[in-house]
């Protein structure tokens, strides 16, 4: 009896089942199910599932480490009052099951998301779309659109009309045989829930066979990220700190990549709720904080301090003009007294003349940034309460403008500079927060016209404008900008360090330009 | 006959119950499912939000999201989880095998080690099992479950690398390989997360059986048995016959909160069971999922409760009188 158990045990620890046979496999971490990977499918919490989705799929036009470039458009030609795209397809692109892509199938995606919403983007500047031939399409636009290239042609996945014409629930295809599409990679299996994704080399692929011939996505939670990658489990993972590059220095094979500061950690105030709708406490918050400190203990490393035009000054379209708030809590100090916040009763907090404490609540999960954030206030005699949850509560609360202050952390601050309307004129309301909205009617006028100008100079002054007015206002305070650090097997890949992040700004690995023979 | 009857209607009423609170226990939580959660968040488009309103019956008052749900469920029909759009009951059959087979595992290795460890330093007060074994295990059953799991991870899983550390399965297994190596490949994944869930419940087993038995140990019936010239062994079995029942409660109790599977445990080894499901709906607002997984794992609760009651009375004739 005893040596049976003692034999089971051995032949558990033992026995490793290999993975099903591929001599080339690139094995990528991941911590969260992104999905099935289709257009109406895929996870829209987090960017794991887009990621995975631009692998299957092909866009328009695509990024390389200098901006856009030409993809399943060869080419484009834009119309003189911006409202109109000309794309010319390459005559030789085929879908996974073989089938010719044509103009077609591009006026169909479009059409198609009109009836059900691509989930990524929005899609509801395109009025229409024109088949001129086989291989040449026209989008128009319903008004100008700046952003359009980067944004929805370099972001939107085209998919097969013969796949998906008379669906009427596509969310609800989840068949291998449903996830068509034209780009390097095939899906070859998907386990939902445990967010295992095993993608094959799509061999008739039009820019060349793709390498390595398999690529696996392992879900592995976030903080064993690093530890896996250390015990050869996976091939790729990335990690938000500064000592994973210490961690793997020196290495045999595995390199790290840094990416562009993608992720803001930022303060958001609620403009409709004193004491935080009083410009003066939002300045005096911003002398109070020590950003470098904070950066320093959270990321463990020198990530980039938040400017207050909320653009990361390393983005080309930062804008220098924008004010800045130095670390200096006597000035913190002078901006409250003037507010009428002193300490009346000497115990360390300050007061308004009503004699009643400065007192604000800071909605947060739970990260140490917001613990750093009422130690430091508390240093300015700011009370700060902390109001610790979950974060869709958080999310929730910021949605519905029922906080004072909220520290939130999220990709997105790179790319076209378009966010900052989407941001701040309540485009975009879900977790950016209603209550922090830019009222100033040039702002929403800048706004506006950055979105339509087609000379790239004159958007640059609007948008650096922006962040001046931004920066002023103070409707959010970029503490620090976050950077992924991804850490891979440079004997399988050479990764590429995409311009203003993957298509909208995400800090990812996987820019199939990656996986590609040389251009 | 007639208790049995009275005590399943109360089991069905209660079950009616638990499906109107398991509706609105969700809906009473901050956020929706709309409103982003998790590490990241990212905002829905306005065309795409309305599509997913309108598909889930968001975009309805409460009261008739809960008739249509009602008749949902008539038909045997959980939703679908507005997260990943599969059905839930698709859902729940693929979590709760692996679930169950965990937490399976750990349950029979708690009962027969706690058991047996519980007796042995009661039967041999001087032994090893009661210096040594019973102290250790119950002050490891204190440490929190994460602390146990990571020194597992970091110990058996990234050190010396013997057991995965993660998944329920190799990814992407070769299905072709012989089934003995496909059971093999899934004992040795639930290893580890099982070996956490052991610590955490093996204490108390081993508590239970030992307060259980003590009372019986001197009893003048063992003596009687022992004056028979009755070996150890049988003596043993007349003792453990008495704490059978209190066992076999607690066992049952426990199975049936196994259904709603090991929250913390199931997420630390990402492995993919009913704990990890809840977890994420939780974090995701995804209703139809948390709906789907509170009704299973209610509806295992009251249906060992009901089994253990009529087991019970069976078992022991003075319940039956009491009921009477």
């Amino acid at each position: 009896m005893a040596r049976a158990a003692a034999a089971l045990i051995l032949l558990v620890a033992l026995t490793g089942l290999p993975a099903a046979g591929q001599p080339s496999i690139f094995r990528v971490a991941w911590w969260a199910d992104g999905g099935f990977p289709t257009p109406f499918a895929f996870s829209t919490l987090g960017p794991g599932g887009i990621a995975r989705l631009s692998l299957l799929y092909d866009t328009l036009v695509w990024k390389d480490e200098r901006g856009v470039i030409p993809w399943l458009a060869e080419g484009w030609r834009a119309g003189a009052d911006g409202t109109a795209y000309v794309f010319t397809l390459p005559p030789d692109v085929r879908w996974h099951d073989g089938r010719p892509l044509t103009a077609r199938d591009v006026k169909f995606t479009f059409d198609y998301y009109r009836r059900h919403p691509f989930r990524w983007v929005d899609t509801s500047m395109v009025a229409s779309v024109e088949v001129r031939d086989r291989r040449t399409v026209v989008i128009r636009l319903t008004a100008p659109h700046a952003p359009f290239l980067e944004n929805v042609a370099g972001v939107v996945p085209i998919i097969p009309a013969h796949v998906w014409d008379g669906v009427a629930h596509p969310e609800r295809e989840q068949a291998l045989r449903m996830a068509v599409g034209s780009g390097p990679y095939r899906l070859l299996d998907y386990r939902p829930g445990s967010g295992l994704y095993r993608f094959g080399a799509f061999d008739g692929y039009f820019r060349g066979r793709p390498r390595p011939a398999e690529i696996h996505y392992l879900l592995i939670p976030a903080e064993r990220v690093v530890l896996a990658l250390q015990s050869g489990q996976v091939d790729a993972g990335a990690a938000t700190t500064y000592d994973v590059p210490d961690v793997f220095a020196g290495h045999p094979y595995l390199r790290v990549l840094e990416t562009e500061p993608l992720s803001v950690a930022r303060l958001i105030f609620n403009l409709d709720r004193p004491p935080t709708s009083l410009r003066p406490f939002r300045q005096a918050v911003a002398h109070a904080l020590n950003r470098e400190r904070i950066a320093s203990v959270v990321t463990r490393g020198p990530a980039p301090q938040g400017s207050a035009g909320v653009v990361p000054p390393t983005d080309p379209w930062h804008s220098a003009g924008a004010a800045q708030y130095a670390y200096d809590p006597s000035r913190a100090r002078a901006l409250l007294a003037a507010a009428g916040y002193e300490d009346r009763d000497g115990d360390g907090w300050l007061e308004d003349r009503r004699g009643a404490r400065l007192s604000v609540e800071l909605v947060s999960s739970p990260v140490p940034d917001a613990q750093l954030v009422q130690q430091m206030l508390r240093e300015a005699g700011v009370e700060v309460r902390l109001r610790t949850v979950d974060p869709a509560t958080r999310a929730a609360l910021a949605a519905e403008g029922r906080f004072q202050m909220l520290f939130t952390a999220h990709i997105g601050s790179g790319g076209d500079p378009d966010y900052l309307r989407t941001w701040f004129t309540g485009a975009e309301a879900n977790q950016y927060a209603a209550g922090s909205r830019m009222r100033s009617p040039e702002y929403l006028r800048l706004a506006r016209l950055q979105l339509a100008a087609l000379d790239p100079e004159a958007r640059r002054r609007y948008v650096e404008r922006m962040q001046v007015l931004l920066s002023r206002e103070l409707p959010t305070l970029p503490l620090y900008y976050r950077r992924f650090f991804w850490v891979y097997d440079g004997r399988k890949l050479t990764p590429i360090a995409t311009a203003g992040g993957l298509l909208n700004g995400l800090p990812l690995l996987e820019n199939k330009l990656a996986f590609l023979p040389p251009r | 006959m007639r208790t049995a009857v009275r005590r399943i209607g109360r089991a069905a009423a209660l079950l009616g119950v638990i499906v109107a609170v398991n509706f609105i226990l969700p809906r009473l939580l901050p956020g929706t499912p709309l409103s982003g959660g998790g590490a990241e968040s990212v905002v829905l488009p306005a065309g795409a939000a309305a599509e997913i309103r309108a598909i889930y019956d968001l975009d309805r008052p409460t009261g008739e999201q809960f008739t249509r749900y009602l008749g949902a469920l008539a038909r045997g029909d959980f939703g679908r989880s507005i997260a990943s759009h599969r059905p839930v009951g698709d859902l729940l059959a693929d979590r709760l095998p692996r679930t169950l087979w965990l937490m399976g595992l750990a349950l029979a290795l708690s009962v027969a080690l706690g058991g047996w460890l519980g007796t042995a330093s009661l039967w041999r007060p001087r032994g090893a099992a009661a210096r040594l074994a019973a102290p250790v295990l119950v002050a490891l059953g204190a440490l929190p479950e994460a602390l146990v799991a990571l020194l597992l991870i970091v110990l058996l899983g990234t050190k010396l690398r013997w057991l995965p550390a993660f998944g329920a399965s190799t990814p992407f297994l070769d299905r072709t390989a012989p089934v003995w190596l496909q059971a093999a490949d899934l004992l040795r994944h639930a290893a580890l997360p099982s070996l956490t869930l052991v610590a955490a419940l093996l204490p108390a087993f081993l508590l239970l059986s030992r307060s259980v038995l003590a009372p019986v140990v001197s009893a003048p019936y063992l003596t009687v048995a022992r004056g028979k010239g009755l070996g150890e062994g049988r003596v043993l079995w007349h003792a453990w016959r008495n704490a059978m029942p209190a066992m076999l409660t607690m066992l049952g109790l426990r199975v049936a909160f196994a259904v709603s599977g090991a929250a913390v445990v199931e997420r630390i080894f990402a492995y993919p069971g009913m704990g990890l499901l809840l977890f994420e709906a939780i974090a995701r607002r995804d209703y139809p999922v948390m709906q789907g997984v509170f009704l299973v794992g209610s509806a295992a609760v009251i249906a060992m409760t009901l089994v253990l009651d009529l087991l019970a009375a069976v078992l022991d004739p003075r319940l039956r009188e009491e009921a009477a």
